[in-house]
C-alpha cells in the first residue's frame, strides 16, 4: 500500500479533535480539560503552561500504526473588564506517526508551532452569594492557521493530520457554565467548531460538550487567610467529529465519536495553579479504519499576574 | 499737639508669640481633624463582605483591586469568611463606592461593608 493513499486515515492526529482537549481557552482555576465560567479580574492576566502526550496504537489494520502526540500549548488570559476576558493559545507540537510498509516499518513525524487561538469570553449571568458563584458565558473566537502545513519527509509531503497546522481559518463559539462553592465546583460546556478548507482538504466540523467536577479534599476543614486547596478532579469531554473532505470528497476513515474520561489532581494557590489529569476513551466509534487512542497525560502550571500597582 | 508714646508690655508679647508659633506648627505637623477621620488618629479598617469568592485563586483579584485603593495599608482576605479586611492610613479617604467598584473590578459582588 502506498503510504501516500493513507493520508485520509490518521482521524486522531486531527488537532480538532486533539487540542479540544486543551484549547478551548482555559487558564482560569478550573476544569484541567476546558474552559470555565470563573471571572478573569479587570487588567489581570493568567499564564498557562502544559504539557499533553497522547498515544494511540488501536489500528484495525495490518499497517499497525502508532501514534505518538506531545504538545505543549501556552495561553494567556487577559481581563479586559469584570465580565469580558480574552484568550490567547499557541500550541507548540511533536507529532509522530509509526507504521508497516512493505519495505519495513517506517516512521513520519513534524514538529513545530501550531495554530493561534484567540478567544473572547463574556459573563452574561452571575449570580454570587456568600462562599458561591453560578455563571454563565458563552465564548467564541477564531483560529488562524500560524502553524506550517506543509512539512515534507522523503516520502513527500506528510498528510494533513500530521502537520503542526492545519493551515485553515476555523471559528468556535460555545457556552460554559460554572458552579463553584467552597468546597467544589461544577463545570460544562457545549460548543461546536466550524472548520475550513484549506489547500483542498478540510477537517470534518466538530461538536463538543465537557464536564467537570472538583472536590477539595485538602484542606479537610478551611483555616484563615486563603490556604492553598487541593482538589481532585474528574472529567468528561464528548467529541462528535465529522469526516475530513479531501478535494471535496468525504474521507471514510476520519471523524466520529469519541467520549474521554480522566481523573486529575490540582494544587490551587492565589497565584499558582499546578495540574495533572490521566484521560482515557470510554468510547470510541470512530469512522472507517481510524486509529483508537490509548490514553492521554497532561500536565501544567498556571501563574496569575496583575496589571495594577499597589 | 503731641503723641504720648505707647508703652508694650514685652514679657506678654512675648508669650503671645510663642503661643502663636506653637500653634502653627502644631497644625502643620499634623493634619487638620477633617482628613484623618477618627480623632484618635487609629488605622481605619474595613470588612469588606465579597459575595462569589469561593476559590483561592480568585481571591489574588480582590487583593490586588482593593489594595490599589488610595490610602490602603494592608488587605487580608478570609477565604472561609468570604471577606477581605482592608486597613487605611489614617489619612485615607476612601468611601464605601469605591470599595464596592473594586470589588466589581475583580468579578465579585460586594456585600456589606463595615468600617471599625
Amino acid at each position: 500500500m502506498k503510504v501516500s493513499s493513507l493520508s485520509g486515515r490518521y482521524a486522531l492526529l486531527c488537532p480538532s479533535v486533539l487540542l479540544g482537549l486543551f484549547l478551548h481557552g482555559n487558564a482560569l482555576a478550573g476544569p484541567i480539560t476546558f474552559d470555565t465560567a470563573l471571572p478573569v479580574a479587570s487588567r489581570e492576566g493568567i499564564l498557562r503552561g502544559q504539557y499533553v502526550l497522547v498515544r494511540a496504537t488501536g489500528d484495525p489494520t495490518p499497517l499497525g500504526r502508532s501514534i505518538t502526540v506531545q504538545a505543549a500549548p501556552a495561553a494567556l488570559a487577559y481581563g479586559v473588564t469584570p465580565r469580558l476576558a480574552l484568550f490567547g493559545i499557541v500550541p507548540y507540537f511533536d507529532k509522530s506517526l509509526k507504521m508497516n510498509t512493505p519495505s519495513g516499518r517506517i516512521e513520519r513525524s513534524a514538529s513545530g508551532i501550531g495554530d493561534l487561538l484567540f478567544l473572547g469570553r463574556y459573563t452574561a449571568y452571575a449570580l454570587d452569594r456568600p462562599g458561591s458563584t453560578i455563571r454563565l458565558a458563552p465564548f467564541a473566537g477564531v483560529k488562524l492557521p500560524t502553524g506550517r502545513d506543509d512539512v515534507s519527509d522523503g516520502l513527500g509531503r506528510l498528510p494533513r493530520p500530521l502537520q503542526p497546522g492545519s493551515g485553515s481559518w476555523d471559528g468556535l463559539g460555545g457556552i460554559v457554565f460554572t458552579w463553584q462553592t467552597l468546597g467544589w465546583e461544577f463545570d460544562a460546556d457545549a460548543g461546536y467548531r466550524k472548520n475550513t478548507a484549506a489547500d483542498g482538504f478540510r477537517f470534518g466540523d466538530q461538536a463538543f460538550t465537557d464536564a467537570s467536577f472538583q472536590y477539595r479534599v485538602w484542606p479537610r476543614r478551611l483555616g484563615a487567610g486563603v490556604p492553598a486547596y487541593v482538589f481532585a478532579v474528574a472529567e468528561s469531554n464528548l467529541f462528535l467529529q465529522g469526516r475530513d473532505r479531501v478535494g471535496g470528497v468525504p474521507d471514510p476513515d476520519s471523524g466520529g465519536t469519541r467520549w474521554i474520561v480522566g481523573l486529575g489532581l490540582q494544587y490551587v494557590t492565589e497565584r499558582l495553579v499546578i495540574e495533572g489529569i490521566y484521560q482515557v476513551p470510554a468510547v470510541q466509534r470512530l469512522n472507517g479504519n481510524a486509529v483508537e487512542t490509548d490514553h492521554s497525560i497532561s500536565v501544567g502550571v498556571r501563574w496569575k499576574f496583575s496589571f495594577l500597582s499597589s | 499737639m503731641s503723641f504720648k508714646p505707647v508703652h508694650i508690655n514685652r514679657p506678654f508679647g512675648r508669650w503671645v508669640g510663642l503661643a502663636l508659633v506653637a500653634t502653627a506648627l502644631a497644625y502643620l505637623a499634623a493634619p487638620p481633624a477633617a482628613w484623618s477621620g477618627p480623632a484618635s488618629g487609629a488605622p481605619r479598617q474595613a470588612v469588606v463582605a465579597v459575595n462569589g469568592m469561593s476559590c483561592p485563586f480568585c481571591a489574588y483579584g480582590v487583593k490586588k483591586h482593593l489594595s490599589a485603593l488610595p490610602g490602603v495599608k494592608s488587605v487580608q482576605v478570609e477565604l472561609a469568611e468570604g471577606e477581605a479586611i482592608v486597613e487605611f492610613v489614617p489619612e485615607a479617604k476612601v468611601t464605601d463606592e469605591q470599595i464596592q467598584k473594586a470589588v466589581r473590578a475583580a468579578g465579585f459582588t460586594p456585600g456589606k461593608i463595615e468600617w471599625k
